[in-house]
């Protein structure tokens, strides 16, 4: 039975591979975005991890909120003396502290290299073994002129140990020489990201920090363990520092970015989820045909003695069959997917830190796994409608397959889907106060429904469809046309579920039209209505602030008339963590704010301690 | 009880039980205004070793009475026995249970799956069923069609005559109780119909297969040990052992009626 049903399968060779393409491309998208989200986070962690090789404790600032970063708040230095009170401890071996803040690097024409730049102070007379980075090339910097940069950024612009670059940190560019090249830990590149290293001094100086550090690392005298040391540090630090364990440390490091990573490989996995079920519905319809076509076959099979499973089995092991080759193919075009993706964020910029593709074992079982669940599945009704072919039919001619024992139900299931729906769409979209989870869930699974009770109802509506529709073409078409028509009407079933495929991937491109046109529009619209200004000035980046310098030469400009200047950060407040923006008095000539209670001047009546809130 | 009577008649020739019997068969389809009576009420036994044709005209019922004898249709009323199983009251699972163990088929149009070989085709009975082909049994089988060198080819690749002669083989593979052949030669010419019949027969001859064989040629019908005639769904003439003219005379009577 095995045999024909697999010799069977390799005589419908053309049919089986189109089938399986729905498949392939499903599968190739999981396995794409499972090896691209694995790759992109295990760089990550690597760099983290890299960041405290050698030490078992990290003292870093701490900031009143969690969420540096997003808002350009960036956690405040702590005083440089802790570094002293925590080296004189007995039960620690040693310690290094550092700066490490942002600083983009920009080349002689004073265009800026990389999309992010990171920046580092060593003490290139201390101990070494606490920095993540080792020199390339060159020496250490030494003195505020002398700066080292990575790898990537010289080969990529040509710079050699010598040669000048440019640094921008919170002021304007100030040109450095280039006293060496530098590797971050195991990793090749920081994608996109560029690291500038100055020494201890002179990165104080360019940071304003002078007397202060942004991190310790130290590494416990023999015998301590890391959390002794924790707890014997902590009661130690100022308020505005913190201790934790290296692993912590890094783990905390690399938690918003997994978390970013967590929401890309989501709605990579989507678009796969989407495909695979285009595909299952493919499957199910090729299935249908083939066993409506094969129904002498199968009764001649049953006449011979097949049982009822064993013709089940034939079918289901024809579906598994492609679907498990096709998830094969689909899980090796993931990789090429994975690799095509990672050239293409490349190729726009974002590029992704370097150490080889990641091809996890769960990428390969989530893959192979599911694409033949996706077939397996999908073959399960085309299957049992084999098995009431009736042994009768392999001796009389022209026999077709019995109808459905659940046909009959079939309008009440459908009108049930569409309307269980309908339901959900409309909870999703009207209910208040949704979390966004159940929200989207219900948004998801209404679509999936409606999908089904579409396609179970199609069958019904091609009769008079195909009415309308046929008309003309039964009317120009003479006889071919007439044949058309009929041809479509002969068998709704056939008809409807070749549409539902068509039907799946035009409303997919509607969907990503609309959406995008969506948060195009509203986004546009809100930023129209909020600023009146002309012109915007922004810091390059996701960090980082604009010198008051710039400022005051933009009001220089001809033709400018105000100039406002805005800088937001984190705070706490009522209990939560809330944006705070430190406005000028002329905020109203430049944002569009509609005052609930107070007028436009209540910015210009601020003060030191004044502020306003929107209203809810 | 009955099954101890039977199996010890068995033992005495004299008494030998039928392969098949039927009981009052009748078959109608559809209802009311509408119903057609296929077969009014059909008796018959089928012996061991020999070969039945059932003669008749189209629409006399003698195909509605082969499918209800082999287990694909079931009655209105009446009883079909096989080796004294009352197949009229068998489940699905069982009837494919009989279907391997005691029923052979060959089909007017062939019926062999195109994607197998001939060789593949002959034995797939037994893989059906689970059961190891007996390679002699296999080689004795493809030998006497005259098959042995075709073994490797699809029935694509095979004349009509071929078909059947694979088609022969399968029917025969599994040593059936009894050998249901549905008009054999209703699709081939009159040279390779003749080369087919003379199959039939030496099978019946040369194995003691039952063997029961619907068909409206005169000349396939001459094979036989006996000859049923149906007409309006009911026996209404039973010969022995007929000429091809004989036959024909016995046809022409029964269409007059």
């Amino acid at each position: 039975m095995i045999r024909v049903a697999l010799r069977g399968l390799f005589s419908r060779k053309l049919r089986a591979t189109l089938t399986g393409l729905a498949i392939v491309l499903g599968v190739a998208m999981v396995s794409g975005s499972l090896i691209l989200t694995d790759t992109i986070g295990k760089s990550f962690d690597a760099i983290f991890s890299d960041s405290y090789e050698n030490s078992d404790v990290v003292i870093s600032s701490k900031a009143a909120t969690s969420s540096d970063g997003d808002t350009g708040a960036e956690a405040p230095a702590f005083p440089a003396e802790v570094l002293s009170t925590v080296e004189e401890l007995p039960d620690v071996d040693a310690a290094a502290g550092t700066i490490e803040d942002e600083a983009r690097l920009a080349d002689q024409k004073g265009d800026l290299i990389g999309t992010e730049g990171f920046a580092m102070s060593v003490d290139p007379a201390g101990d070494q073994r606490f920095n993540p980075l080792h020199l390339a090339g060159g020496e250490w910097p030494q003195g505020e002129e002398q700066i080292a940069i990575d790898k990537a950024a010289a080969e990529k612009k040509d710079l050699q140990v010598g040669d000048m670059v440019g640094v921008v940190a919170d002021g304007p560019v100030r040109p450095y020489r280039i006293t060496g090249i530098v590797q971050f830990g195991s990793v090749d590149s920081l994608g996109g990201a560029t690291i500038a290293v100055f020494d201890l001094a002179t990165a104080q100086q360019l940071f304003d920090k002078v007397g202060k550090l942004d991190m310790i690392r130290l590494a416990a005298s023999e015998g301590v363990s890391t959390s002794e040391l924790v707890q014997e540090i902590s009661p130690l630090l100022p308020e505005t520092a913190q201790v934790q364990s290296a692993s912590e440390q890094a783990a905390s490091d690399s938690e918003e970015t997994q978390v970013g990573i967590g929401y890309f490989r989501t709605f990579l996995l989507a678009f796969g989820g989407i495909a695979l079920f285009v595909g299952a519905f493919v499957i199910a319809n090729t299935l249908s045909i083939t066993v409506a076509q094969r129904v002498r076959e199968l009764a001649t099979l049953r006449t011979l003695g097949a049982s009822r499973r064993q013709v089940l089995w034939s079918v289901v092991l024809e579906s598994v069959t492609v679907g498990l080759i096709a998830s094969v193919v689909g899980l090796f075009l993931g990789l090429g997917l994975a690799l095509g993706l990672n050239a293409l964020l490349a190729a726009t910029g974002t590029e992704l830190p370097e150490s080889g593709l990641v091809f996890s074992t769960r990428t390969i079982v989530v893959s192979l796994l599911v694409g033949t669940l996706i077939a397996l599945l999908a073959s399960l009704r085309p299957a049992l409608r084999a098995t009431h072919v009736p042994p009768i039919a392999a001796v009389r001619e022209g026999a077709v397959l019995p109808k459905s024992r659940f046909a009959r139900f079939g309008l009440v299931t459908a009108i049930a889907v569409v309307a269980l729906a309908v339901a959900l769409l409309a909870y999703g979209v009207f209910a208040d106060e949704l979390e966004t989870s159940t929200r989207l869930l219900s948004l998801g699974v209404g679509v999936l429904l409606l999908f089904l009770g579409v396609a179970l109802i199609a069958p019904r509506l091609v009769r008079p469809l195909a009415a309308v529709l046929g008309a003309p073409g039964a009317h120009l078409g003479g006889a071919a046309g007439r044949l058309a028509r009929d041809n479509a009407v002969r068998n709704p079933g056939r008809t409807a579920s070749t549409a539902a495929a068509l039907m799946i991937g035009v409303a997919l491109v509607t969907l990503v039209a609309v959406l995008a046109q969506g948060l195009r529009t509203s986004f546009t619209d809100a930023v129209d209505e909020l600023f009146v200004a002309d012109y915007a000035l922004t810091p390059t980046g996701d960090f980082g602030a604009i010198s008051d310098d710039s400022a005051n030469a933009v009001a220089q400009v001809e033709g400018v008339t105000v100039v406002s200047s805005i800088r937001t950060g984190t705070g706490q407040a009522f209990g939560e963590e809330v944006g705070v923006n430190g406005v000028e008095s002329d905020l109203g000539h430049v944002v569009n704010m509609t005052w609930a209670s107070g007028s436009g001047d209540v910015a210009a009546r601020l003060g030191r301690d004044g502020a306003f809130v929107t209203e809810d | 009880m009955q099954t101890v009577l039977m199996q010890k008649d068995r033992e005495n020739p004299a008494l030998a039980p039928p392969v098949v019997a039927a009981t009052s068969v009748t078959r109608r389809y559809g209802e009311g205004d509408t119903c057609v009576h296929a077969l009014r009420g059909v008796s018959l036994d089928i012996a061991r070793g020999k070969l039945t044709a059932v003669m008749g005209p189209s629409g006399s019922g003698k195909s509605t009475l082969m499918h209800i004898l082999a287990g694909l249709d079931r009655p209105t009323e009446g009883e079909v026995e096989i080796e004294a199983t009352r197949i009229t009251e068998l489940n699905d699972t069982e009837l494919t249970k009989l279907r391997r163990e005691h029923i052979g088929f060959i089909f007017q149009f062939f019926n062999l799956l195109p994607m197998l070989t001939a060789e593949e085709n002959v034995v797939l009975p037994l893989n059906l069923a689970g059961r190891k082909p007996d390679r002699a049994w296999v080689d004795e089988l493809t030998g006497k069609v005259g098959l042995s060198d075709r073994l490797s080819h699809r029935p694509a690749e095979l004349s009509g005559g071929q078909q059947q002669r694979v088609a022969i083989a399968r029917a025969l593979v599994s040593r059936p109780t009894v050998m249901f052949a549905d008009e054999p030669t209703g699709n081939l010419d009159s040279t390779t119909s003749a080369e087919i019949l003379e199959l039939v027969r030496d099978s019946v001859s040369s194995f003691g297969q039952t063997t029961v064989m619907v068909t409206h040629d005169p000349n396939a019908a001459a094979i036989a040990d006996r000859v049923l005639f149906l007409a309006d769904g009911r026996i209404v003439k039973d010969l022995g052992r007929s000429t091809a003219h004989e036959i024909l005379e016995a046809m022409e009577e029964v269409s007059a009626r």
